[in-house]
């Protein structure tokens, strides 16, 4: 007793008020430069240069102009929106998918603020690559003289929309740690954009018109009557499309706090109130272009131009069997199964049978982007992309060495899976293509989906399966682009005609260049430890 | 001779894991140790067929895994466990092992009961239909110890098998290799002199890519005698002192 009451009480040390910002500060740099988005940037910045800045080139030298289809159509959105949600959702499915949920829970920190770190070092990434690549367009339209002033409202349009992408991905990545999250989140994205090009002709006010790639608005139309080409930039537009792209992202980092283990009920409770916040904000924006409805109604805005086992006890076990055929047969479907289950397979079916839907709904109800025949084949392709990235990230299993180190049967299971899911994915979009109104007929969507497939499979040789869905995102923004200036090398098949040879055999040797590489090297692999749950 | 291993390194850019190791032995069970960064990993994933070495030659069970019908029967006879062990945790611990029966081409009518009697062999057997998601980490690694033997491999190779276990496991899974190690060549890679001292007739000390000890565990504790060296047994203190040895002589010749 006399030796306890002798021993001085040690009280913890009060933690200085700036090691808070400080230890944040230290997270947010530990995750920005364990980012996965700088690996997507190169990729970024070429479609970049390819659809956002390469078109405007052949206008004449003037900001108005020069800018009309990559920043008033928003292409600089559609460059970077997909690529940034896909790769947010794998950021926010790390915890699920490395099995770290328990370990981050565990920390003194919430996890909603680990999240958030993580959230933030992705946007970081993303929104600095955006304002970088449109400052060096500007700088290279400066230096080629071009008359006028950029449009800054549409560049914090452009970031903003870009934070409220990787919000989304981010949430949709959290609450869902699959491997396929991420191209969900990439084509749903894209899917939305899309679709929203055709609310704003349809609608030209109210929520339609503060969608961000909504071109409806985005010039003052009475001026462009009286002047042609000097379209004045309006300020009450931009401002609501931000507020409304800033609610979205709010909202969706307000959901990522919400589940139980996001932190304590208090900031639980705040994470809800941030989610109302971000809802309000959003719906906010709404009104805002309504009150400033005393503009010139633009009925028709610049046209958006594209588109059992048993315990073995004693006796009741089977004596060892020779291998009959029959015996052999039921051990191959066997093994075929476990691979194909342990590939996620069963998820990937129910997901191309979506699509399938999607695409007899899209055709059924038409929804189509103006702008002609080319762009009717829009939306259709965007469904048919999502279903090949779907197949591509579907190719890499959870177990690593011990599976390459064992027999010889995975190169033939590799090419069984990847040709069994591209028939399964022909056959529902076939059957969603029933609906009538397919542009080109089932010929066309034999030969671009084929096409597709095989640069999805590509892409997981060369990328690994967990980013297959980059490939085939990236060449329909390429389509995208030759679509809406017709240009029409057989390599974008889906810009040819639908019996056009030369389409034709690219489509089809850019589907068996896949399907050999898939069968002979397989999906590149990290050295990293597996993912147990992806 | 099951492996046969002449002077092999293995480079990593500009990183040396594996630094011209020699080494044969046949059945029986056979203790790498080593500390953190020594190579044992890499030597294991090498003679696993997973990565070839940089210059060297490997040879397995009396063939050159460098080509593809070679490699495909080496494998056929191979078991393998790595450090960081992949599953889907939607299988149940026998879909686990199964799977990887069938993978190595076992025959069809003897997969059944290859697979009861790996996983009866860890002592899961009452766990069998239980999904690995449902399983702890130790009951894991038991699983993958019943993927690596489920073929009764001549040539099993094990990195770190005893991490997870219960002193009780351990207790039988040195029992399991010492019978395993009656017919086959087990090699295991582990950091636990215990485990050595325990299962292994003979023992490999890896420093820097390189064999810095090659002999019996006796041996080992003999070099440890006298020596001063740390360590609360003597089987560590003879791993500590041809560490300390092998450190030295590094330091003299540089």
């Amino acid at each position: 007793m006399t030796a306890v009451a002798a021993v001085s009480v040690r009280h913890r040390t009060p933690r200085a008020a700036s090691a808070v910002p400080l230890n944040a500060a230290r997270l947010l740099r530990v995750e920005l430069r364990r980012n996965t988005m700088p690996w997507i940037l190169p990729l970024i910045a070429a479609l970049f240069w390819f659809d956002s800045y390469r078109p405007s080139t052949g206008t004449p030298p003037l900001y108005e102009l020069r800018t009309y289809w990559n920043m008033g159509q928003g292409h600089t959105i559609l460059d970077f929106g997909p690529f940034v949600a896909g790769v947010a959702a794998w950021m926010g499915s790390r915890d699920g998918r490395r099995g770290l949920a328990d370990l981050v829970t565990t920390t003194v920190r919430p996890r909603w603020a680990a999240q958030l770190a993580t959230w933030a070092a992705t946007a970081i990434w993303a929104v600095a690559a955006y304002l970088v690549f449109v400052g060096v367009m500007f700088a290279v339209y400066a230096h080629q003289g071009v008359g006028g002033t950029p449009p800054w409202w549409w560049v914090a349009v452009g970031g903003m929309a870009v934070i409220a992408f990787s919000a989304a991905g981010f949430a949709i990545g959290a609450y869902w740690p699959s491997r396929f999250a991420a191209p969900v989140a990439a084509f749903g994205g894209f899917l939305a954009m899309f679709l929203s090009f055709q609310t704003g002709f349809s609608h030209t006010s109210g929520w339609a018109l503060i969608l961000p790639t909504n071109s409806s608005g985005t010039f003052d139309s009475s001026a462009q009557t009286d002047s042609g080409i000097f379209y004045p930039w309006l300020p009450d537009l931009p401002i609501a499309r931000i507020m409304f792209l800033a609610g979205i992202a709010v909202t969706a980092l307000g959901l990522t706090g919400l589940p139980a283990r996001a932190g304590g009920p208090w900031l639980r409770r705040a994470a809800a109130l941030v989610t109302l916040a971000g809802l309000a904000l959003a719906r906010l924006a709404r009104r805002s272009p309504d009150r400033a409805a005393d503009r010139p109604a633009h009925p028709q805005g610049p046209a958006m131009t594209t588109v059992g086992l048993h315990r073995p006890t004693p006796g009741s076990v089977p004596p060892p069997a020779a291998g009959t055929r029959r015996d052999r047969a039921a051990a191959g479907w066997r093994l075929a199964r476990l691979y194909l289950v342990s590939r996620r397979v069963p998820m990937a079916l129910v997901l191309l049978a979506g699509l399938g839907a999607l695409l007899w709904a899209a055709l059924h109800w038409r929804w189509n982007i103006a702008g002609g025949a080319a762009a009717r084949q829009f939306i259709p392709l965007t469904i048919q992309t999502g279903a090949a990235a779907v197949i591509a990230v579907t190719t890499y299993g959870p177990f690593g060495e011990p599976e390459r180190a064992a027999g010889r049967w995975l190169p033939w299971l590799r090419l069984g899976e990847a040709m069994a899911l591209t028939a399964v994915a022909f056959g529902a979009l076939a059957a969603g293509a029933a609906a009538g109104g397919m542009p080109g007929g089932s010929f066309a969507l034999l030969r671009n989906f084929g096409g597709m497939a095989g640069i999805g499979l590509l892409s997981a040789v060369v990328l690994g399966g967990a980013f297959g869905w980059t490939g085939p995102m990236a060449y329909l923004l390429i389509t995208e682009g030759a679509l809406a200036h017709r240009s029409a090398t057989p390599w974008v098949w889906p810009t040819r005609p639908p019996h056009d040879r030369g389409g034709a055999i690219c489509a089809c040797l850019v589907l068996a260049a896949g399907l050999v590489l898939i069968t002979v090297r397989g999906p590149r692999e990290s050295s990293r430890e597996p993912d147990p749950a992806s | 001779m099951n492996v046969e291993i002449n002077d092999v390194t293995r480079r990593f850019g500009r990183a040396q894991a594996v630094a011209g190791v020699t080494l044969e032995t046949g059945p029986g069970v056979f203790g790498l140790l080593g500390p953190n960064g020594a190579g044992k990993t890499t030597l294991l994933r090498m003679m696993a067929t997973v990565i070839p070495p940089s210059t060297g030659r490997v040879r397995l069970l009396g063939r050159d895994p460098s080509g593809y019908g070679p490699r495909r029967e080496i494998r056929r006879r191979l078991g393998y466990l790595p450090q960081n062990l992949g599953y889907y945790p939607g299988f149940t611990v026998a879909e686990f092992v199964e799977y990887f029966a069938l993978l190595k081409e076992m025959p069809p009518g003897r997969v059944p009961q290859a697979v009861a009697t790996a996983i009866e062999r860890v002592d899961l057997g009452t766990r069998a239909r239980a999904k690995l998601r449902t399983l702890s980490g130790g009951m894991l690694r038991r699983a993958g110890i019943a993927q690596a033997i489920v073929n009764d491999p001549e040539l099993l190779l094990l990195d770190e098998p005893t991490a997870g276990l219960d002193p009780e496991q351990r207790v039988a899974f040195r029992a399991l290799l010492r019978d395993l190690g009656g017919q086959a060549t087990v090699i295991v890679s582990t950091h636990l002199v215990e485990d050595v001292g325990a299962a292994c007739s003979e023992v490999a000390l890896m420093d820097a890519g390189k064999i810095v000890f090659h002999g019996t565990p006796g041996e080992l504790t003999a070099r440890g005698e006298g020596s001063g060296a740390a360590g609360d047994a003597p089987l560590e203190r003879g791993y500590s002192a041809v560490l300390a040895a092998a450190r030295s002589a590094t330091a003299a010749a540089s």
